[in-house]
């Protein structure tokens, strides 16, 4: 049978958002995009943003996936919609720290993204939950940047 | 009915030490044979002999140990070249794998010929590695890539290949057995219509050694590349097969020690084929390793392999066919070698469940982008079969999908 901590990971939040993701569809115009991929299984989110003049963020996104890559890619969109970059960032930041299992109190900045905690168990799993959070962090970080590799994560 | 496997092949299972492991505390079922296969401890045991007792530097048997390592290589030649029914011992040249083979046909022997407005015929169902190089290759020199395509049940176009063929392409380069589809193409017959137009065949063997029978003289084949990893021997070892007519059009292009006989200031007189094409240290535990295999395979037989695991593909695939919410891609395999999707379920996902069960299969795209996509398909589940694995490990995997299927939500 199927351990408890395995259907965790498979809860209905990550099974419905990887179903149907929100923010789903290109944004037009957009700022910036950026594609991420996962060479290792092909897996790609291409990130549709605008940074308004006020510095908050408008995001949609494409692309095809597993169900924690495009889970983790739609509930960390939700969150991040009319954030500053700045806390974008942040929450990124927080985000990466809790899959690799870095965190012992989840902050509440990461909201429903803590239904992903249980992905710290999978090591396997780790750049599929961080797909889209690496090319997001790519394109604030630098809005040339046009693709992101999981392989070159820091 | 699939028959009670013989004796000799539940006696094999034995061979396999690392089978006998559990993974997340359930016995180890490894159905990803396609990607390596395991090894049988007489591989092991003569790799091990062999560094422990003979182990040298072949060129120029000049010492003791020299002589020894030299006469295993050269056996190694012998014995793939008697395994794939050559003419010759010298068409067996040794290589890293068989990405490396197919780069070395396609940049040594096609490569410095090739040019603008000529035309390579690759199928639609070629690993990456025996479609990247062709791809990039013609675009180097301006040549056109040609695809041929398949059927929904995976089979060649032949009437497609026809037409492309009179158009007189350079070369054919095709897979013996599709790593996605399990399905062995018809070889023969595709050499045979080639060659009335005078065009070359490169063969991809490496879903097809250590599972079917190989014959090259047979297939009539101008190239035949093969890993040895997939065969129950040692990675970092492949074999490319070169008709020996080939080798007076072929300059060695990997230049170095072991692969000449005089240089000078000025200019190089290079041996004679194979070694001018085998150029540093030779892999010569891998050659050990490779050998063992072969005769590992041929103590069992190849063709009882073959029916084994061409029963256990077509169970599975059969009971597959009829699994609510799976597409099966391809017809019916001929070997036991299948991919599929499971509706609304991305593959990376049902295979860590599997995983989680002590099952090993592959999710992804099979390194066969091209051929997911003539599916209409981002990614698929593949499972494939060896010698040791059985009726019981199938069924494991069978009622495990169920599992999965609850845990992921079938609609």
């Amino acid at each position: 049978m199927l351990s408890d901590d395995v259907r965790l990971l498979y809860q209905e939040m990550i099974l419905d958002h990887g179903r149907s993701p929100r923010h789903f569809g290109e944004l037009v115009p957009a700022d910036r995009v950026i594609e991420g991929i996962n060479p290792v299984c092909g897996d790609v989110v291409k990130l549709y943003l605008n940074v308004q003049p006020n510095q908050t963020i408008q995001a949609q996104f494409t692309g095809h996936g597993c169900a924690i890559s495009m889970a983790a890619t739609s509930l960390l969109l939700e969150l991040i919609q009319g954030q500053s970059v700045e806390d974008a960032l942040h929450l990124i930041d927080q985000y990466r720290q809790m899959v690799k299992g870095e965190l012992t109190v989840m902050p509440d900045v990461l909201g429903k993204l803590v239904s992903l905690s249980g992905v710290k168990g999978y090591p396997s799993r780790i750049k599929c939950a961080t797909l889209g959070c690496h090319a997001l962090k790519a394109v604030l970080s630098d809005q040339a940047t046009q693709q992101v590799s999981t392989e070159t994560e820091d | 009915m699939l028959k009670t496997p013989s004796g000799q092949l539940q006696r094999c299972r034995q061979d396999f030490p690392i089978l006998k492991q559990k993974i997340h505390g359930k016995p180890l079922v490894y159905l990803d044979n396609a990607a390596t296969t395991q090894r049988p401890t007489v591989v092991t045991d003569a790799m091990k002999a062999f560094v422990e007792s003979d182990y040298a530097n072949t060129h120029g048997r000049i010492h003791a140990l020299s002589e020894r390592a030299q006469t295993h290589f050269d056996e190694g030649r012998e014995t793939v070249a008697r395994f794939i029914g050559a003419e010759y011992t010298d068409e067996v040249v040794f290589v890293s794998g068989a990405t490396h083979g197919l780069n070395w046909v396609a940049q040594g022997f096609f490569g410095p010929h090739l040019k603008s407005g000529d035309r390579v015929l690759v199928t639609v169902m070629e690993h990456h590695s025996n479609f990247v190089p062709w791809q990039q290759l013609c675009q180097r020199v301006g040549a056109e890539c040609v695809v041929i395509d398949i059927d929904d049940a995976g089979q060649l176009d032949l009437e497609q290949l026809s037409v492309e063929l009179a158009r007189n392409p350079v070369c054919l380069v095709m897979a013996h057995v599709s790593n996605v589809l399990g399905q062995i193409n018809p070889v023969k017959t595709c050499v045979e219509l080639a060659h009335q137009h005078g065009v070359k065949v490169v063969v991809d063997g490496a879903q097809a050694a250590g599972r079917i029978p190989i014959n090259v003289s047979d297939l009539g084949c101008d190239f035949y590349v093969f890993s040895g990893h997939k065969m129950y021997g040692p990675s970092g070892m492949g074999v490319v097969y070169g008709r020996r007519t080939h080798w007076s059009n072929m300059q060695p292009w990997i230049l170095g020690g072991g692969a000449v006989a005089t240089v000078s200031a000025e200019q190089v007189t290079f041996l004679a084929p194979p070694a001018c094409f085998e150029a540093g240290t030779q892999h010569v535990e891998g050659v050990v390793g490779l050998t063992a295999a072969i005769r590992y395979i041929e103590s069992i037989g190849l063709s009882v392999i073959a029916a084994h695991e061409r029963a256990l593909g077509q169970y599975i695939w059969q009971a597959l066919s009829g699994y609510r919410g799976c597409r099966v891609l391809g017809g019916m395999p001929d070997c036991g070698l299948i991919s599929f999707v499971l509706e609304g379920m991305h593959p990376h996902d049902v295979v860590m469940l599997l995983d989680q069960l002590g099952i090993a299969i592959r999710g992804g795209h099979h390194c066969a982008q091209p051929l997911m996509k003539r599916f209409g398909v981002m990614a698929s589940s593949r499972v494939s079969c060896a010698v040791y694995n059985t009726r019981d490990e199938v069924d494991v995997f069978l009622n495990a999908l169920g599992q999965v299927q609850e845990v992921l939500g079938a609609q």
